[in-house]
Formats: structure tokens, sequence, C-alpha cells
């Protein structure tokens, strides 16, 4: 398992370093010149002390050293100071992400526990009225944008009903507490996780149709194993293989979906943080979003594949003869 | 069959081609089967003629402003309303539709042409143009591609153009995968082989044989690319940086929302374009499905 693990590793990185080259790559393209937010167009400034400034910065530099500086920089976790508000951008991510990694958890374990659980039921019972039903309704919602389903339940639970807040994380003027942002969490991670209960209950159902019929489970039933027993041990087991590389598959899109559901409930995490970045054009702070971004999904990716191996040992055992 | 069964056959006696049987044909019946399917290509064939005939059926002009009848709720001069400058929302929805489906349309074309491209160079040829394009779509594929395409819809500015290309060349890392994969089991097939033993040069073998069978697996792919980029077009527009005003498409009507009374008070301003967009891509999706169970009967069940 050791050299699985370190496997999995070793190919990650090199894909890490070509996505830190092409952030750095389309930041370098965008337009304008980051000797700009250090300026002040009224005070006069020659050319000759724009050039002093870029050669203080290094930014005269071609662009393989500005990168491998950057990188450097980076390696030792400075990723710079915000230019709209000379914040630093490693300090900021840093809560920004703790805030939406709780968003995208509650949401993909809602995901989970639900669609998975709906996965087996409706998978035992094909054709049924709750096969129909269920399997009617995750069409809906794996048709669902996040953020219609977002708006909707801003709108049906917060604005109409009144069950639950409207946005933010906690209620303001109240210490915080687990409850309450438990609380304020109901509306955003539930809203996000309608397209992966739908996503994984349609995986779950498929590979429980695909298992249910095999041959060894028809002997565990032969030999007289309780049903609960064989479905959980011998069916689920096989059939969660698939729902475990779709749940690592889904962290991206997750990401984004987390941008809109952010947005719209005004959860302070770092999708509204990058979408902040993006329209006033501060570039250290969209090249943090991007990597941490990169580096949160590249961690999914390996976990999925370390889950993998563990459910499957014909996995973690390939290519060790 | 002997020609004696031929003379007997009823349909050749009665003067017709016997029915061929291609795999297409069966394909085609089986998508006539597929009730969902042909429901939801019936509903989304409505939505596509709402959208080409728009100019007919809108009531106002859809960027026309009258101050004198803003934020009033549905009625019958204005079917469903009017937003905040008094422009009808019925024309939007129908006049947005036309933006959203076309950006969807075009993109997705974009999208497949160079995914198709790309796919099957890196599968046909191996080696160092695989590893190159594969090392690209892993560089895209770790990122949910909204959040590359706001921060370029933010560099290059706003219009229905930038929004067809941004989406349309960042959206084919997945087709490629899809179709490299499919060009590598049709590579080593014996009748490429027999061709390529016939003299047939690559590009021949591409374009003849190769190409021409991954287009199955792929119609059902282009399908649902259809419906992702008609999402990610609203996606951009709702947070502000897709199809720029006055044009509407159903992104940035959906945007409407985003502020907290018009959400409270003006329900009829976003639950259409809502209502439109989950629509459209329901259809999507069960169009998809039936091409991907018609094409390969195995698929069946899944949905």
């Amino acid at each position: 398992m050791g050299q699985y693990i370190l496997r999995r590793i070793l190919i990650s990185i090199p894909v890490l370093i070509l996505i830190t080259f092409s952030i750095y790559v389309l930041i370098d393209l965008a337009p304008g010149d980051p000797t700009d937010f250090f300026i002040n167009p009224e005070l006069g400034v020659t050319e000759e002390n724009l050039a002093n400034l870029r050669a203080r910065f290094g930014l005269d530099q071609p662009l393989p050293v500005r990168y491998v500086n950057w990188l450097g920089q980076t390696l030792q976790g400075d990723l710079g100071y915000r230019f709209k508000n000379g914040d630093p951008v490693g300090e900021v991510l840093a809560q920004r992400l703790q805030n939406t990694l709780i968003l995208m958890a509650a949401a993909l374990f809602l995901g989970w526990a639900l669609g998975v659980s709906a996965g087996i039921f409706t998978g035992l019972r094909q054709y049924s009225f709750w096969d129909f039903t269920l399997t009617g309704l995750s069409f809906i919602g794996i048709s669902m944008p996040a953020f219609v389903a977002g708006i909707f339940g801003l709108y049906i639970f917060a604005v109409k009903l009144g069950w639950f807040p409207a946005g933010g994380m906690q209620t303001i003027g109240r210490s915080s507490s687990p409850f309450d942002l438990l609380w304020h969490l109901v509306l955003p991670a539930t809203t996000l996780s309608l397209f992966y209960i739908a996503t994984f209950m349609r995986y779950t159902r498929f590979s429980m149709l695909e298992v249910i019929n095999q041959d060894y489970i028809r002997t565990a039933r032969g030999k007289g194993i309780p049903e609960r027993t064989v479905v959980m041990r011998h069916a689920f087991r096989n059939a969660i293989l698939p729902v475990v590389t779709v749940t690592g598959l889904s962290v991206r899109n997750l990401v984004a979906g987390a941008l809109f559901i952010e947005t719209i409930y005004s959860w302070p995490g770092m999708g509204s943080l990058f979408l902040d970045a993006v329209l006033v054009r501060d570039y250290p702070m969209i090249m943090g979003v991007m990597l941490v971004v990169a580096i949160v999904v590249l961690i999914a990716n390996l976990l999925t594949d370390l889950t993998y191996g563990a459910v499957d040992p014909r996995i973690r055992l390939q290519g060790q003869a | 069959m002997t020609t004696a069964d031929l003379t007997q056959d009823p349909t050749l006696l009665a003067g017709k081609a016997p029915k061929s049987d291609s795999p297409t044909r069966r394909a085609i019946q089986r998508f006539r089967r597929h009730r969902l399917a042909m429901l939801a290509l019936v509903i989304f064939s409505i939505i596509c003629l709402s959208a080409i005939f728009a100019p007919v059926i809108e009531r106002y002009p859809p960027d026309a402003i009258s101050l004198r009848d803003k934020f009033q709720p549905p009625s019958a001069e204005h079917w469903l309303g009017t937003d905040r400058l008094g422009r009808d929302v019925w024309s939007r929805t129908v006049n947005g539709g036309r933006v959203s489906l076309a950006v969807g349309l075009m993109a997705a074309l974009i999208s497949t042409s160079i995914g198709m491209l790309f796919g099957a160079i890196s599968g046909y040829y191996g080696g160092w143009s695989d590893m190159a394009v594969m090392r690209v779509t892993d560089v895209f594929l770790t990122f949910p591609p909204i959040i590359i395409m706001l921060a370029i819809a933010a560099f290059v500015g706003q219009s229905i153009v930038n929004v067809i290309l941004i989406i349309g060349l960042l959206s084919w890392p997945t087709t490629a995968r899809l179709v490299r994969g499919q060009v590598l089991a049709v590579r080593e097939e014996q009748f490429v082989l027999a061709s390529r033993s016939l003299g047939a040069k690559n590009s021949r073998l591409i374009n003849q044989h190769v190409l021409p069978n991954t287009i199955a697996p792929l119609l059902a792919e282009v399908t649902f690319a259809v419906g992702a980029a008609i999402l990610t077009e609203a996606g951009l527009s709702f947070l502000g940086l897709g199809v720029p005003l006055p044009t509407p498409s159903w992104g940035n009507m959906l945007e409407t929302a985003r502020s907290l009374d018009i959400l409270e008070n003006g329900p009829w301003m976003w639950v259409p374009p809502a209502i439109m967009t989950l629509l459209t891509i329901l259809c999507i999706n069960f169009i998809g499905d039936g091409v991907r169970d018609a094409i390969d009967p195995r698929h069946r069940g899944k949905g």
C-alpha cells in the first residue's frame, strides 16, 4: 500500500508544476501591468521611474526567470499581497478556504448519505413505484444548475417561509456557535448537494443493478446468508467502486457549484472571494485562488485513488508482482 | 436467402425495396421507442422554435425601456410582467432563449470540433503528440472550467462573441479524451489494418475509417456538450461576466434575482428564465440518454 500511495503522489507532481506554469502564463498574458498598482497617475511618473520599479520587482526579467522566482516564493507560502487592499493573499485565502471546505464537505456528505442510500434502495427494487419516482426526481436533480437550485431554495425556504437565514455564516450580533453555523449551513449545503444526491443515486443504482444478478450473489443467498449481509457485504462492496470514482470526479464541479452558492447566500468562501478578485483584476488573489483550487482538486483525486486502492485490492496490488 | 425466398418476399412483390436494417436505422428505431427521450425531443423542439421565431412571438421589442410600466406583475398587457426598466419579460424570455441556445450550440460546435481534432491526433499518432494533448487536458481537468472562464472573461471584456469563444475554446478536453479512447480502440481493428496494407494514407485512414466509427458514441457526448455550454453561458451571465446587457439571455435575466428585493418582490422576472434553463437542460439530458441507449443498448436502464 505504501508503494501505491507513493506512486500516486509522484504522478501528481508534474501535473501540479504544469498547472502553476499555466496559471503564471495566463496572468502574464492578462492586460495591465503590475506596476500600475504601485503608481499614482497624478504624480507624473517618468519612463525611467517605471523602469526602476520594474527592475526592483524583477519584472524586467524574461518569463521563465520570473516564473521560477514566483514559484520559489509560492513554495515558501508567500502568495503576495492583494492589489485591491494590500492584504496578504495567503492569510485571507486560508480563512475563506476553510469556509468553502465546510460547505463542500457538508454537500458531499449529504450527497453521499442520501444519494447512495437511495441508490441501494431503488437498485433493489427495479421498476417499482419508488424506483420510477426517485429515478425521475434524480433526472431533475442532475439537470438543476446550482444557481437555479440556490435561488429557488433561497426564495422558498428563506424569503417566503422564513425557516432558514437568507445568508452569511452566523447571526450578526450573536457570538458564533456550532448550532448557529449549522443553521446557516442548511440551505447552502442542501441546494449545493441536490445535484450530487441525484448523481450518486444514479451511479449506485446502476452499479447495484449490475452486481445484484451476479452468480456470487446467488451463491451468497444460496448459502443462507441473511439478505442484509448479502446486500451490504457482497453487493454493495462491489457496487461502490464506480461511486468512489464519481465522487472524486465530483470535487472539481463541487468547487464551481460552491462558487455560485456562495454568491447567492453571501457565504464568505473562496468562490465569492474569487469573483470579487476577478471583477477588480486583483491578480495576486486570482493566482492564489487558482492555485488553491488546483491543489484541492489534486488532493481529492489522490484521496480517490487511495480510497479506490483501499476498497479494491486488485487496484492496489496491480503491477506489484 | 434463395431466389425462391426473394420472390415470395411481400415487400418485393409490392414493388418496394426491402427495408434495410442498418445500425443507424436500428438506432433510430430504438430512440423512437424511448418515450421520455421522444417527449423531451418534442419539448426541446418547441423551445427551439420559440427561439427561432422570437421576433414573431415577442409582443414588445426585448430591450424597449418603458419606465412608466416598470415592475409590473403579469397581466394581459404583459404576460410575464415587466422588469425594473419596464421591459417585457415574455419578450426577454423568448429572445433570451434565442441568445442562450445560439451561444450554447455555437460553443458546443467549436469545442466538439477541437476535441475531435485533438482526440483523433492524440489517439491515432500516439507518442509525443498524445503526451502533449493529454498533459494539457490534465491541466484543464484539474480546474473547474468556470474558474478559468471567469478570469478570462474579466480580462478580455464582455461580448456575445467572447462568451462563445471562451466556452468553445475551453470546453474541449472532455471530448478530446473521449475521442482519443474511441480512436485507440478503433485503430487496432482489422479493417483499418486492411486499408493501411492497401496503401491508404494516414489522413484517409482517419477520415474514412477511424472517425466515422467514433461518431456514434460521440453523438451522445455532443448532446451533453450543448447542454453544458448552455449551462456555462447561464452561469457566466448569472455572475455578470457573460452576455452583456441590454441583450437578454436566460443567465443575465436570472442575475436580477441576486438582488434580494427582486428575488422577493418580483419573482415573475426571474422564475421564467430559471424554469426555461432547467427545462432545456432536462430535455437535453433525456435526449442524450436516449441517444446513448439507442447507440449502445448496454446502457439501458441507467436512467
